[in-house]
């Protein structure tokens, strides 16, 4: 760390140089994250250019040079995947010198994060999210195997969504204000500018924060901390986008005090397996830092990724089988005979970086950092006003519309699906997709006469368009950082942020799809309401102008609000070293605050849309405690336990953001207690981590909007007192085999991650806001009965004197991620730079995402008020996906040239088996269809996204 | 190892030409161009035998007529569903007759308007009739059914049975004179004048939209009767339905043992979604059955707002509307486009 050079007391010169040496160097080394000494790390010690002295540190870290003389010396530390760093030292006095603690940041063992992570999952305003959490590559042997080898499944690492990981850059916490998501796709394609970082798991603490319970990314993002040289290198794969290039060049600390770093990407193309996803994505990198002296640093940096990636929507099974391809999507159609994408995702989001190190004695550091991240993010979609739904899998478009097997689905037409069937197994005049031409001549053809005082009645009103709905985000950070290490066994750590975010909400025409205009009215009030005032999103205006606005390219309709955020923490970690063993305990308290300032004035609410909304605010606090013990033989042994009282995120915070400022009822602070235990071995080329972990977190919401069949209209749902218990265990491993070179590494993820509690529910009518039904449990949510069955053909059920006999209670699973996840590989690398891998995963206990409408008792009734064993079964149990196995290899190559060129490739193969059926994730639909009797309901078929087959990613690599 | 760099490079970039084909094109092409303008058939493009609309309305002998010959019409559409008044159908025209396409699409006004030449290959659809008017639509797989036609609905056979010929003028309504020539007309545009307000309406709605729909005395509700209603409007939106209800304007229709207006304000839920209301009128002493869709864009507005005039209805002014002329049981049934444009005041 270079930075550590301002560890460095510059005194005196000693003058007199003393016969019999007596001078010294002493240190321990230790792991920046988690600050866990480091046993075996290697040290040398130089003195103008030559090494005088080589020593590895012992179990507990620590090493010792003695019997040298006055001078100024150089250590250069280095450690198995850590990045290496170099400490300046002068002895005088014939003193022994404490250097302390020497921290080494953990090497990024993948710099080729899976950019398949970031694809673009459209859940189509199901209410879920898809946010990936990606597990920060470093020298844990789980994480390590885990990062990369467990994101082709969309692994959640222990069952905890995106907002549990908690990601920083240079010490700014920048998980998003509105959702708590992670961050990465802001600086993705920025591999190398991006790639040391320190990482923390579980609910280990950070010198950055007091941290979650999911563990703490920071990117440190600063010039001096990429690595020196040039770096070129071109990827190409066939799961995500064919071609990245990527081009770097980091000074390194230079004399004059100076470091500078550029990092440049371009990701292009489709990809193999799922048509219509692209990138076009490119990424800017470039940061200036300077050390003006000992105690005063400063670095700038700023990035921005713009881009566009196409997106890729669920289906139900039945068009996945009619297509024969379940990576069929949806989104796209033929345009003029090319691909086009419905939905895509564009964004330029630059981020600003200002960062002050202060270190006027080697026993205190501080910095302070100014971030700012604004611009623009977009993600189109089509709308369209009085039109058919374009989509091609839209569920009148499909067989299952026209015929049940079932008689009491009321669907009894078998010739009709059969013609349905057939125009999709034969793809007629482009069944399967999107027909931008047809949207296209619909618009051509449109001329409505309704507005023709207002425009040129030879213009055509669009009846479909694209839209693009934005989140422009202002996001204002101030974080300052602090540690002293008061003594070898004592250290204090301690911060504050401030969060001020401004997002506007709102969305825009992006293509009038070849019509003249648009016009900025409610299409769902529409269809309920004949008073034109009450169809205006925007009153005012029409108010105004005494009609609506006629909309034309770029022009913002529909919605356009700020969400706002202040959040402010102030923190503190403590810890007592004495050895081997070390004592942590943290706390941390923090205000937050939000509200929404609604910048139109929609008809339906005239007094509820502009303006601020009540604005609730937080005090929340977190606590952790933890004890590391180092025994002899590189064993390490530590605990952690963590209380997190976290503030509710503003997209859980409203009943519908999009029209009103109305609340969620009941809303609260989240309330995690966590609690790890986990053990370490790390010495002879073994590397050995096992950990059992245990979560209980409290009181989260969740707020969803779809259309209720039973209402027949557009609804809001509010759900709140979620709980959710994790428990698991994870064991990484790598070991040495006899043959040199030779390693085996795995990883073994097993848990169980639960609902536990009956959440309430609140539904509200969207054009109305008037509540259909308040606090109603959601009966089944946590888990669902499984009844005794004599027969399950004739449905049968047991009977006692109390009813229905229940078997046992499916307990239902947060989802979309796999429960257990197994990788084992043998690796080989020869001395000549080659290396093989060949790897096994193992992926079960997957389920799919709950839709909270059909867990409740009323859904389960139907229509008649009658809840039956069948109806329960049917509709409130989840849907576990079937296990997978999964087959990758690898090989790569590097040669060096004259000690300074090194060029090589790697060629990895992903799936080598072809297996096409392994599904990540999905969704259920909210919609319902009655059955001819009346007496229950039918869902809507479920949707599924699978894996991609059999693909291959080849890097070639530069580097000077 | 020069060599084996330049090989690298050439690798490099051999990949990034190897790879720029279609995938690429979503990523260099920003802007996609405009697609052309979709085929318009015309009467050349047609294969088969062409026959007059009353041609095909004349098969259907009192069963439906599953069409098996290459035979095909010709027709001008003379209905909109812009206004909502029309729903999942259109009506075609030729000069011999009209008759109802029941191809079971939303939003048709977008893509069959007014006076667009339509033809139709009839080979697997089937004619039948409902209450006595003759359609056009798919055959009918529940045969416990009242309708002989089902809707066509689904896209593919659509694609293949009517092909959209060129936009042209409106077909102007057959003036029609007395009540001797409505036979002739039933499915055909028609402009009647002088009709009479009789101050007799037609409604009918559920208690429970899922219950049972065949209950008429604890679940189905109607009434068609004339009476002093004073309604101003033809056609009502589930709210301006409901609140007439509860005050007890539709008090005639009774079910779960009391009058409408009573149940509904005694806390009953009331279902927006099944109901139908409509209004009667008479042509030359004909009665006819104004129908009048709760989901018209014209649904809840007073007929005319001109002070006065709605009242000169009721006290016995004759109106003139447009629209198409169908039949149930018998009964003579009108259905207008557009109460903006198809009724007047005489």
């Amino acid at each position: 760390m270079k930075k550590l050079l301002t560890l460095l007391a510059v005194a005196l010169l000693a003058l007199n140089l003393q016969a019999q040496p007596t001078g010294g160097i002493k240190g321990v080394i230790v792991n920046r994250s988690g600050r866990e000494a480091l046993a075996g790390a290697d040290v040398k010690l130089i003195q103008e250019g030559e090494v005088i002295a080589e020593q590895t540190t012992l179990p507990d870290g620590s090493f010792s040079f003695t019997g040298i003389e006055d001078g100024s010396y150089q250590a250069d530390v280095s450690a198995n995947g850590f990045l290496p760093t170099t400490v300046f030292v002068i002895v005088e006095k014939g003193l022994i010198r404490d250097v302390m603690t020497v921290t080494l940041s953990a090497d990024s063992v993948n710099s080729e994060v899976d950019d398949s992570a970031y694809t673009e999952f459209d859940m189509n305003d199901s209410g879920y999210s898809d946010t990936p959490t990606i597990i920060a590559g470093s020298n844990d042997p789980y994480a390590s195997v885990a990062s990369f080898g467990f994101s082709s499944v969309r692994f959640k690492n222990r069952g905890y969504s995106s907002e549990a990981q908690e990601v920083y850059l240079a010490g700014v916490k920048m998980n998003d204000a509105i959702t708590g998501y992670t961050p990465f796709s802001l600086w993705s394609g920025l591999n190398e500018a991006t790639r040391a970082q320190d990482v923390t798991h579980g609910t280990q603490i950070s010198d950055v924060a007091v941290g979650g319970y999911n563990g703490v990314n920071n990117i440190l993002a600063v010039p001096s901390q990429v690595r020196k040289g040039w770096r070129f290198s071109a990827l190409t794969n066939s799961a995500t986008y064919r071609l990245r290039l990527m081009g770097t060049y980091a000074s390194g600390r230079l004399d004059n005090g100076w470091a500078y770093a550029f990092n440049v990407s371009a990701r292009v193309g489709g990809n193999d397996w799922i048509k219509g996803v692209y990138y076009r994505s490119f990424a800017i990198y470039a940061g200036a830092e300077k050390k003006f002296d000992d105690v005063n640093n400063l670095a700038l940096v700023a990035f921005v990724t713009p881009g566009e990636r196409g997106a890729q929507a669920a289906s139900t099974q039945e068009v996945y089988d009619m297509v024969g391809d379940n990576m069929y999507n949806s989104n796209w159609g033929y345009q003029n005979g090319r691909v086009r994408n419905s939905r895509v995702r564009k964004t330029i989001e630059p981020v600003f970086l200002l960062k002050y190190s202060f270190t006027p004695s080697d026993r205190f550091e501080g910095n302070a950092m100014l971030l700012y991240r604004t611009g623009k993010n977009g993600y189109t979609a089509l709308d369209w006003y009085q039109s058919a739904d374009p989509r091609p899998d839209y569920y009148r478009n499909l067989p299952s519309y026209f015929k049940n097997d079932d008689p009491d689905y009321g669907k009894e037409d078998a010739r009709k699906a059969a013609w349905a069937e057939e125009a999709w197994r034969a793809d007629y005049a482009s069944t399967r997709h999107l027909d931008w031409d047809r949207l296209y001549n619909i618009n051509y053809a449109s001329y409505d006469h309704a507005y023709d005082e207002w425009h040129n009645p030879l213009e055509r009103r669009s009846r479909y368009v694209q839209e693009e709905r934005r989140v422009d985000q202002n996001d204002f950070h101030l974080a300052l950082n602090t540690i002293w290490r008061q003594s070898s066994v004592f250290t204090l750590n301690a911060g504050i942020n401030g969060r001020y975010n401004r997002s506007e909400n709102y969305k825009v025409i992006a293509d009038l799809l070849g019509g003249d205009y648009y016009v900025n009215i409610d299409n769902f009030a529409e269809r309920s309401f004949t008073d034109p005032e009450l169809l205006q999103n925007d009153w005012d205006y029409y108010m105004e102008h005494g009609h609506p606005q006629l909309l034309h390219k770029g022009d913002k309709y529909g919605y356009d609000y700020l969400a706002q955020i202040i959040d402010a923490e102030a923190w503190a970690n403590a810890i007592l070293t004495f050895g081997g063993l070390s004592i942590k305990a943290s706390a941390a308290a923090g205000y937050n605050s939000l509200w929404r300032t609604g910048l139109v004035r929609k008809g339906l609410f005239l007094d509820n849309s502009k303006g601020d909304s009540e604005k609730p605010s937080f005090f929340t606090y977190r606590g952790k405690l933890g004890v590391d013990y180092s025994f002899v033989g590189g064993h390490t042994l530590y605990a952690n336990v963590a209380y997190v009282n976290e503030a509710p995120k503003f997209n859980q915070a409203f009943v519908s953001p999009r029209t009103r400022n109305s609340l969620v009822p009941h809303l609260t602070t989240v309330k995690t207690t966590a609690a790890d235990i986990n053990y370490l071995f790390a010495a002879n080329g073994y590397n050995i981590r096992v950990t059992g972990y245990w979560a209980q977190i409290k009181d989260q919401t969740k707020v969803m909007s779809f259309y209720d069949d039973s209402q027949q209209s557009f609804t809001n749902f509010a759900m709140s007192g979620i709980d959710e218990r994790h428990l698991g265990v994870e064991i990484g491993w790598q070991i040495p085999l006899v043959v040199s070179g030779l390693s085996l590494k795995g990883a073994l993820a097993w848990g169980e991650h639960i609902y536990t509690s009956t959440p309430k529910m609140t539904q509200t009518i969207d054009n109305s806001a008037r509540v259909v039904f308040s606090d109603e449990p959601v009966k089944y949510w946590a888990q669902s009965p499984v009844y005794r069955w004599i027969d399950r053909d004739l449905n049968i059920v047991d009977q006692d004197a109390d009813g229905p006999i229940i078997d046992h209670w499916q307990k239902h699973h947060i989802a979309s991620t796999p429960q257990l996840a197994a990788d084992l590989s043998l690796n080989y690398r020869t001395k000549s730079y080659w290396f093989f891998t060949i790897e096994g995963q193992y992926f079960a206990n997957s389920y799919l995402d709950m839709n909270p409408v059909y867990r409740m008792e009323k859904t389960c009734m139907g229509p008649d008020k009658v809840e039956t064993p069948i109806e329960v079964e049917y509709m409130a149990s989840q849907e576990k996906f079937d296990p997978a196995f999964l087959l990758n290899a690898s090989i790569g190559k590097s040669w060096y040239l004259q000690y300074k060129y090194n060029f090589g490739f790697s060629l990895s193969v992903n799936n080598i088996l072809n297996n096409r059926n392994v599904r990540t994730g999905g969704y259920e639909q909210s919609r319902l269809t009655t059955s001819s009797s009346a007496e229950r309901y039918y869902k809507f078929d479920s949707k599924y996204f699978y894996m991609q087959g059999v693909n291959y990613m080849l890097n070639l690599y530069f580097r000077f | 190892m020069r060599l084996k760099s330049l090989h690298i490079a050439a690798l490099a970039l051999a990949m990034a030409v190897l790879s720029s084909c279609e995938e690429f094109q979503p990523v260099f092409t920003c802007k996609y161009p405009d697609p052309a303008v979709s085929r318009v058939y015309s009467e050349s493009d047609m294969t088969g035998t062409k026959v007059t609309i009353a041609e095909l309305k004349a098969m259907y002998k009192g069963k439906p007529v599953e069409i098996e010959d290459d035979i095909y019409i010709a027709g001008k559409v003379t209905t909109c569903d812009l206004k909502g008044n029309f729903y999942r159908s259109f009506f075609l025209q030729d000069e011999t007759s009209g008759i109802e396409i029941k191809i079971g699409k939303y939003n048709l006004y977008n893509e069959y308007k007014e006076g667009q030449t339509i033809f139709v290959r009839c080979k697997g659809l089937t004619v039948g009739a409902y209450k006595g008017m003759v359609g056009l639509g798919y055959r009918v797989e529940d045969t416990s059914s009242s309708y002989e036609t089902a809707y066509i609905e689904v896209q593919y056979i659509v694609d293949r049975s009517i092909f959209r010929g060129p936009e042209g003028e409106k077909v102007q309504p057959r003036r029609l004179t007395s009540a001797s020539e409505l036979d002739k007309s039933i499915g055909c545009l028609v402009e009647l004048s002088g009709m009479q307000y009789t101050h007799h309406i037609f409604f009918m709605g559920y208690v429970d939209y899922n219950g049972n729909r065949k209950d008429y005395t604890n679940n189905c509700y109607f009434c068609d009767e004339e009476g002093t209603w004073e309604v101003p409007t033809w056609a009502m939106s589930a709210d301006k339905y409901e609140e007439y209800l509860r005050a007890g304007t539709f008090d005639a229709a009774e079910v779960r043992g009391t009058t409408v207006g009573k149940l509904f304000r005694s806390g009953v839920p009331f279902s927006k979604v099944a109901y139908s209301i409509s209004q009667y009128f008479t042509f030359k002493g004909k009665s006819i059955q104004v129908r009048t869709s709760g989901y018209s864009k014209w649904a809840d507005k007073d007929i005319d707002p001109t002070a006065g005039r709605y009242q000169d209805i009721l006290k016995g002014k004759t109106v003139t509307m447009r629209g198409v002329l169908s039949t149930y049981n018998g009964e003579y049934q009108f259905t207008i486009n557009d109460i903006d444009t198809d009724f007047t005041i005489d």
